[in-house]
């Protein structure tokens, strides 16, 4: 069909270029940090099958590198593999050249910087605890900065543009800037003690709603809206075939980013998250599937009269089981926010499953099959191999099902033993350590699938390199289109949509009152309604040691691999003891819930064990546990506690609400050291010699205090840190 | 304790059974692992386990299809006469037609948009009835949902439905128990002298209190028990009470929620056979001196356990 404007006999055709340069460069940092990060997720996964390989370094703990394998590959590679899209394709729909090329290379330097500092400050223990936010407050600043860059440099294109309408894929590109810069903005709210620590300026419920509210649409905004957008670019392109339905397109772009915001709440089912906000999460939830099914509907309908192309062309061939992986992931989403679901598959490895569905079918698979396409043409010739194409998708199916698979399974059976009872009424597997072990071969498979998932990425590299080697790259694609005229006729029996396609800046602010609007009705009355936090007067701040344990706490990771949130079951208080309330984590800047069970919940570990244990388990995990999976950590037993930190560290929790005496940060220093000597003395009573000074101190007092505030008129600080005889 | 949902689900989920008796042949021989039987015991928890396995075996069928239709694909002939063949006159096409309300690739031209960007040009198919339908009764479900939880007295809270589970659990231990004759506690426990079961205590010993206590009883984290030094009594009784309610104070934990009553009988008396056995590197002795007494009467308790055992089985029949 020809647009109306064209007949027309004055226009003036304009000759431009596009900018592929950029494009180039985003691919390269896509497959390169694609690499990087799946290879840290592959030693992360065998780390849980050896914990001798992080070979005795702290650096490369899992605590440590399982936060730089989400962030390399979600920020980094599908971060990447966004960009190197929407600079493709934006450039192509609206024809008109990038903005400002100035813009386009600070947004990927930038970019490629924070990934940087991302990798080199998460080994170092630098992190804000907050899952997929984990990066530093400078850090934070410098993604809003280079993300403002990247939406200015779109939208000046878009204004710019020589396409009166705006198609369905940009439209999910605006959402995805507005949105991820609400997220990333809010949730990073943070009190800066120094350099690279901050703390979060939300406490316990409140920040766990924040979080999750962020987490859970890190997913939708950052892996899923920006990807649809390049779904509806990429398919009809490689397929040659008109886009299914636009009038889904539309119904299935406003829901969508409707009801996506909602759903952060079921990340907390039976937490101590207010009910109603719970059950927000789980119905969004379930409304989530038709809009989402709705983008995989027009992906896979869109290749209705090609499927024999299917057979031989390796870009749709990923890109078929790429949006399958989309549909299977947004339909099993919604299930495991049902309550009845959710008892059973959180904490375990039912989640990793998930997201892996999601990441490495989904993500994955677009990203392939978009530079299988892209890259030829690029430069300008054939790909170099479709044998080994065709090899890499095979090997990268397989590379799922092997991960998945012994996921739900491991999920699946830890789960059941975790609630198995005796007919005594005794915990079937009170040794939480039994439930561990026996997922290890379980293991071994997902470490087996994640390296023949890895390893077609590897293939796909050598070929895209082999391709570009035997072409000429293009860096200006010479284009023309006519010039966008001030003089429209409003066609009749417009369809009312077209209207909003054509203003981009309205788009936009609709875009951003759909997003809010969810967030406001959760996150408002969790933050104003006190009924939602019933205060408990027991619950006291930390000490500052206690406080500079977590800290430790903080910056080894432990929050990947152990829950600090008792479920109201009989299977988890029979276990840990009683459930968490909301009041407990009034204290917690930032929480410490976690999502996943590898090790035990620690929330009412305090006081279980003697401090002597701690030491022992610390240093050596399978002195106390043996088998026990944990890596031990000696560093604690080197490295000092940063007492000249203190006083700044309680002032700052004293600016955020916590109730320390105005005179405290300057007292806080002696209180420290008089809490570390009885420890190190009560240690010493039993039989281990340790410097007051040690940072394994501090965790030690940490730990002992966890869950004790609640225990009545025994749990007073003091007793709760040096219970001994 | 059972919500509309429950109900909702196990209704839809009574075809599936026959799938999962197969399915759970094939995971029980994979695994090895019982604990899917044990629930089964459980009304509530088998209904959410089908349900789960309804989910795992809707995807499996997805990933099947996809992966048919790919080999289809793959080494068939084109699936272009097979999308026709839909098209062709009869009751499922009819459906089909009814549930996509879809256009004909080679009528296409009728639902053609004048939309045209870098080549992609839109269609204009109805959106299918059977996704508004899908997307209507999530709403309705929504709305439902929320009613029947928050609106309604009907829906129990998190809290509630905890206090229901405890309730329940109590109700059926206290009626297990109490079929239970002579259940052993800290009043009338004596040593056990059978090598099974002081094996069995020794199994328990080295899985549980080893890691504190030290290997061979010398003492570590907690204290040494060879000697004849006991903190809080070296009687049958006492060790036997230490363990069920542990010390928690001194870090000792209670041992009740985790060991039967016969477990910590057994695992008692297998500690005092440790005593005066002198191992490498003992801890110092603590506590007050415990003058070994005499044998105390040997129980039978291979008598007591098969009692047991048979009450056992009778419960869950």
């Amino acid at each position: 069909m020809k647009n109306p404007e064209i007949s027309k006999l004055d226009i003036k055709f304009d000759q431009f270029s596009y900018d592929n340069a950029i494009v180039r460069k985003f691919v390269i940092a896509c497959v390169v940090f694609g690499i990087v990060g799946m290879l840290v997720g592959l030693i992360a996964a065998l780390q849980l099958v050896f914990p001798a390989l992080n070979f005795g370094i702290e650096y490369t703990t899992f605590g440590r590198i399982r936060p730089l394998h989400t962030n390399a590959v979600i920020f980094a590679f599908v971060g990447n593999g966004i960009f190197a899209g929407v600079y493709y394709s934006l450039q192509r729909l609206v024809k008109a050249r990038m903005f400002n090329d100035t813009l386009s290379n600070i947004h990927f330097w930038g970019w490629q910087l924070i990934i940087l500092a991302a990798a080199i400050s998460l080994p170092l223990g630098f992190t804000t605890g907050k899952e997929y936010a984990e990066l530093e407050w400078p850090i934070d600043i410098a993604i809003a900065l280079i993300w403002v860059v990247f939406g200015w440099n779109m939208f000046g294109t878009i204004l710019k543009r020589r396409e009166r309408h705006l198609y369905v894929a940009v439209w999910f590109y605006i959402a995805t800037f507005v949105t991820v810069a609400v997220l990333h903005i809010v949730n990073s709210f943070e009190l800066p003690v120094s350099f690279m620590k901050s703390y979060s300026w939300y406490a316990g419920v409140q920040d766990a709603l924040v979080q999750w509210w962020y987490g859970h649409n890190a997913v939708a905004f950052f892996l899923t809206t920006p990807y649809l957008g390049l779904m509806y670019y990429f398919v009809p392109k490689a397929a040659n075939r008109p886009v299914y339905s636009y009038r889904l397109s539309i119904i299935h772009f406003w829901a969508l980013i409707f009801l996506y915001i909602w759903a952060g709440p079921h990340h907390l089912l039976y937490s101590a998250l207010p009910d109603w906000a719970q059950s927000l999460g789980t119905v969004f939830s379930i409304m989530l599937i038709a809009p989402s099914w709705g983008g995989m509907l027009n992906g896979l309908l869109t290749l209705r009269g090609v499927w024999d192309r299917v057979r031989e062309d390796p870009v749709l061939k990923f890109m078929v089981v790429a949006i399958t992986a989309y549909g299977m992931s947004t339909f099993e989403g919604p299930m495991l926010s049902l309550k009845n679901f959710n008892a059973i598959t959180h904490f375990t490895d039912w989640t990793i499953a998930h997201v892996h569905v999601g990441g490495l079918g989904w993500n994955g698979f677009l990203t392939f099959g978009m530079l299988y396409w892209m890259v030829p043409k690029l430069y300008g010739n054939k790909l170099h191999s479709r044998g080994l194409a065709n090899f890499h998708f095979w090997i990268g199916t397989m590379g799922i099902l092997f991960y998945v698979l012994p996921m739900w399974w491991a999920g699946f059976t830890q789960s059941l033993m975790w609630k198995e009872f005796t007919a005594e009424g005794m915990l079937a597997y009170p040794n939480f350590l039994e439930t561990v072990t026996q997922l290890k071969p379980l293991y071994a498979m997902r470490a087996f699938g994640g390296a023949l998932y890895l390893t077609g990425v590897i293939v796909m590299v050598y070929n895209l390199v082999k391709t570009a080697q035997a072409g000429k790259f293009i860096s200006e694609e010479k284009a023309t289109a006519p010039a966008l005229n001030n003089i429209f006729e409003k066609p009749m029996n417009e369809f009312w949509h077209r209207t909003i396609e054509r203003r981009p800046v309205q788009l936009l602010l609709l875009s951003l009152v759909m997003i809010l609007i969810g967030g406001l009705v959760e996150m408002v009355p969790t933050f104003l309604v006190k009924s939602n936090v019933p205060s408990i007067a027991s619950v006291m701040p930390y000490t500052p040691l206690e406080l500079q344990g977590r800290d430790v706490y903080i910056q080894e990771g432990c929050y990947n691999c152990h829950s600090q949130m008792i479920r109201p079951f009989r299977s988890e208080t029979e276990r840990y003891g009683e459930y968490s309330k909301a009041g407990e984590f009034v204290y917690d800047h930032p929480f410490q819930w976690g999502s996943k069970r590898t090790g035990p919940d620690l929330h009412r570990v305090g006081g279980k064990y003697p401090d002597s244990w701690h030491y022992s388990h610390m240093l050596d995990p399978e002195s106390m546990s043996p088998n026990s999976i944990m890596p031990p950590y000696p560093w604690l037993f080197e490295k000092d506690i940063d007492k000249a930190s203190t006083p700044t560290k309680i002032a700052a929790m004293r600016t955020l609400g916590v109730p320390y005496d105005e005179d405290f940060p300057e007292k806080s220093i002696a209180d420290l050291e008089a809490q570390a000597e009885k420890i190190a003395a009560n240690l010493k009573e039993q039989g281990y010699e340790v410097s007051s000074d040690r940072q394994i101190v501090a965790l030690i007092a940490y730990l002992q205090r966890l869950g004790t505030d609640i225990k009545g008129e025994k749990a007073t600080t003091e007793e709760g840190t040096t219970a001994s005889n | 304790m059972k919500n509309i949902f429950k109900k909702l689900f196990s209704k839809s989920m009574v075809s599936l059974v026959l799938v999962w008796l197969a399915d759970e042949a094939v995971t029980s021989a994979q695994t090895g692992e019982s604990a899917l039987e044990e629930m089964a015991s459980n009304d509530t928890f088998l209904w959410m386990i089908l349900v789960l396995e309804g989910l795992l075996i809707t995807i499996g069928l997805i990933l099947i299809v996809v992966i048919l239709k790919m080999n289809h694909i793959l080494f068939g002939q084109a699936v272009a006469e097979a999308e026709e063949a839909v098209a062709a006159p009869g009751i499922f096409a009819e459906w089909w037609q009814k549930l996509t309300d879809i256009v004909p690739v080679d009528k296409e031209e009728e639902v053609m948009t004048d939309h045209e960007y870098d080549g992609i040009i839109e269609l204009d198919n109805n959106l299918p009835p059977w996704w508004k339908m899908l997307f209507n009764a999530s709403i309705v479900f929504a709305a439902v949902y929320i009613g029947y939880y928050h609106f309604s007295d009907a829906g129990p809270s998190s809290q509630e439905e905890y206090i229901a589970e405890m309730r329940q659990a109590e109700a059926e231990v206290s009626a297990y128990m109490a079929q239970r004759a002579n259940a052993v506690d800290e009043l009338n426990v004596v040593t056990v002298e059978e090598e099974a079961a002081l094996a069995e205590g020794k199994k328990i010993f080295d899985a549980n209190c080893a890691a504190c206590h030290g290997r061979e009883g010398q003492g570590g984290v907690g204290p040494n028990v060879t000697d004849n030094y006991w903190i809080h009594g070296g009687d049958i009784k006492d060790v036997f009470k230490t363990i069920k309610y542990g010390v928690p104070a001194k870090g000792m934990i209670p041992w009740k929620s985790q060991l039967s009553p016969s477990q910590m009988q057994k695992v008692a008396s297998y500690i005092l056979t440790l005593v005066g056995t002198d191992p490498a590197n003992p801890k110092e002795p603590q506590g007050e001196y415990y003058a070994p007494a005499g044998k105390e009467e040997p129980t039978n308790i291979s008598d007591n356990e098969s009692e047991a055992n048979k009450q056992n089985l009778s419960l869950r029949q």
